[in-house]
């Protein structure tokens, strides 16, 4: 099932909150949908949902609205927001009722309970559950109609090392199954190499669009480690051709946007000492960075 | 329907808060009866007896009306509510075709066992409640109206969609506002509002006021009902929830 998304848009009153956003999800793929905290992720997969009104544009599952699918958790499996359960509901009179209201059967339930590991604490209250066995219980949800689409906002939030590699191995399972599998998070780092396209946006616009190496190619640059007792100095150097630096001790230092050929010609033409010069490979950590370091609403520290 | 039928039945067998409410009003409707049967001089008919506890078992079937929709906005399941039935009046259709059967069940049940405790009372005295047509309205009206409340908190909890605002807003609008317009404005106006409409619904008990008999009173509170309803239909259409 292919997903389209075109022109979609939502105000809160002045502010926009997702801006002419257009993009397509296809099957047999994951697709990261990453931007900072707030740049208007969770709005664009509720819209998609039909859960907010968009002010503008359009999302559609083969052609037709959320609205008008028939028993829609059969063609699309959404896990919004994980600690939404009534917290006296055990688990699965939770995902029941879910069930029920799609002519789901029981024993469909206690195949996905199965499924992401909850068999043990299904007949315990979801109010005491953990950040992440409401993660499960979520991802359970949006799996019960057995969707070709599961859309998923941030399900790694509150995971241990563990569950997020145990959900990346589920995304990647869904996917070789061909389902198409949408998945948001604020740390790309977080979904890894289990994406194979990434939509990227901040402060509600498309950033970029692509394979995870398009993406790459555009995002990523140059950078390099430097050691050096002069460090501060190179700094100031390096700063002054308009290129990001970070240090985290007084001897090191994070050149960003310079490639290890300028960087040791710039120290040698003004005598300054290396210990150390380590060209790096663009990661996709920096590549995310930088498409986003315009939009973050939020900056720690900046660029010091 | 008759899945989004069962799936409401599933949400209100598997949290203990609508056995409480439903339990509640029928138990005290049971120890009203027998107070009302015991303080019973013979001086009114004994079918009235059984109608002493309907304000109680209203209010309590009206928060769980409230409670039916505001729970789900305060837990936040509505949104996988509306995700898995995004037609949104349909959701609200199920909840209020389920809600007006647990109404009048919960109400046949207080009533029912109201008679039994109130017949023992009075089988000590040689007296019992006659099985005439008077009994037969009193039953009506006292399930009737039940159902309504349930409707009418649906409403409400449907244009509050804060289960504490919801109940606080009926409780003002019972306890205060409508005695105001009746003592302050107009007693006719006054018995027209829902609650002071509700009163009257019962017959022999509201007494006499603008919408005698019983069942004239009984059709203003539904329209009330029916009327929040709509108002409730449409802001949980309009607002993302």
């Amino acid at each position: 099932m292919q997903i389209e998304v075109a022109g979609i848009t939502k105000r809160f009153g002045s502010a926009v909150a997702v801006d002419d956003l257009s993009f397509s999800v296809r099957p047999g793929a994951v697709t990261g949908f990453i931007g900072p905290n707030g740049a208007g992720k969770s709005t664009t997969m509720r819209m998609m949902l039909a859960l907010d009104r968009p002010d503008a544009g359009r999302a559609t599952f083969d052609g037709l609205p959320y609205r008008q699918i028939r028993d829609p958790m059969r063609s699309v499996g959404a896990l919004l927001d994980a600690k939404a359960v009534h917290p006296r509901r055990s688990a699965r009179n939770h995902l029941r009722m879910y069930a029920a209201s799609n002519g789901i059967p029981d024993s469909r339930v206690d195949e996905v309970i199965d499924l992401v590991g909850l068999a043990d604490v299904a007949s315990r209250r979801a109010g005491g559950f953990s950040l992440g066995m409401a993660q499960r219980l979520g991802l359970a949800l949006a799996l019960l109609g057995d969707p070709p689409v599961v859309i998923l906002d941030e399900p790694a939030n509150g995971l241990d090392p563990d569950g997020i590699i145990w959900i990346r191995t589920f995304m990647r399972y869904l996917a070789d199954q061909g389902h198409s599998v949408f998945v948001s998070s604020h740390l790309l780092s977080e979904l890894g190499q289990v994406v194979d396209d990434l939509v990227v946006i901040g402060k509600g616009r498309l950033l970029a669009l692509g394979s995870l190496h398009d993406v790459l190619g555009t995002g990523g640059r140059d950078a390099v480690t430097v050691v050096s007792p002069d460090a501060v100095r190179l700094a100031e150097l390096v700063r002054d051709r308009g290129v990001t630096v970070a240090t985290d001790d007084s001897n090191r230092i994070e050149v960003a946007g310079l490639d290890a050929v300028a960087v040791g010609e710039l120290a040698a033409a003004h005598g300054i000492v290396l210990h150390e010069l380590t060209p790096r490979e663009p990661s996709l950590e920096d590549a995310y960075l930088r498409l986003t370091s315009d939009s973050r609403e939020f900056r720690a520290g900046g660029a010091e | 329907m008759i899945h989004l039928l069962r799936a409401e039945w599933i949400k209100f067998r598997s949290v203990r808060s609508t056995w409480v409410l439903t339990g509640v009003a029928v138990a005290l409707s049971l120890l009203i009866a027998g107070i009302a049967a015991s303080a019973d001089d013979g001086g009114q008919p004994a079918v009235e007896t059984l109608a002493v506890s309907s304000t109680f078992v209203f209010i309590l079937l009206l928060v769980l009306g409230i409670q039916f929709i505001g729970q789900e906005y305060r837990f936040g399941t509505i949104r996988a509510t509306f995700t898995a039935v995004p037609k949104r009046t349909r959701v609200l259709l199920a909840k209020t075709t389920f809600g007006v059967g647990i109404g009048a069940v919960t109400a046949l049940v207080a009533f029912v066992g109201s008679f039994a405790v109130a017949s023992i009372v009075f089988a000590g005295d040689d007296r019992s409640i006659p099985l005439d047509a008077r009994l037969a309205e009193t039953i009506t009206a006292y399930v009737v109206v039940a159902a309504v409340s349930v409707v009418l908190g649906i409403g409400v909890g449907a244009i509050t969609r804060n289960p504490a605002l919801g109940i606080a807003a009926v409780l003002i609008d019972m306890f205060v506002l409508e005695s105001l317009v009746t003592v302050f404005v107009s007693e006719d106006l006054g018995s027209m509002l829902p609650f002071n409409a509700s009163f009257a619904a019962l017959p022999g008990i509201g007494g006499d006021t603008l919408l005698s008999p019983w069942f004239v009173a009984l059709a203003v509170y539904a329209a009330w009902a029916v009327g929040l309803l709509l108002i409730g239909g449409l802001i949980v259409e309009r607002r993302d929830p």
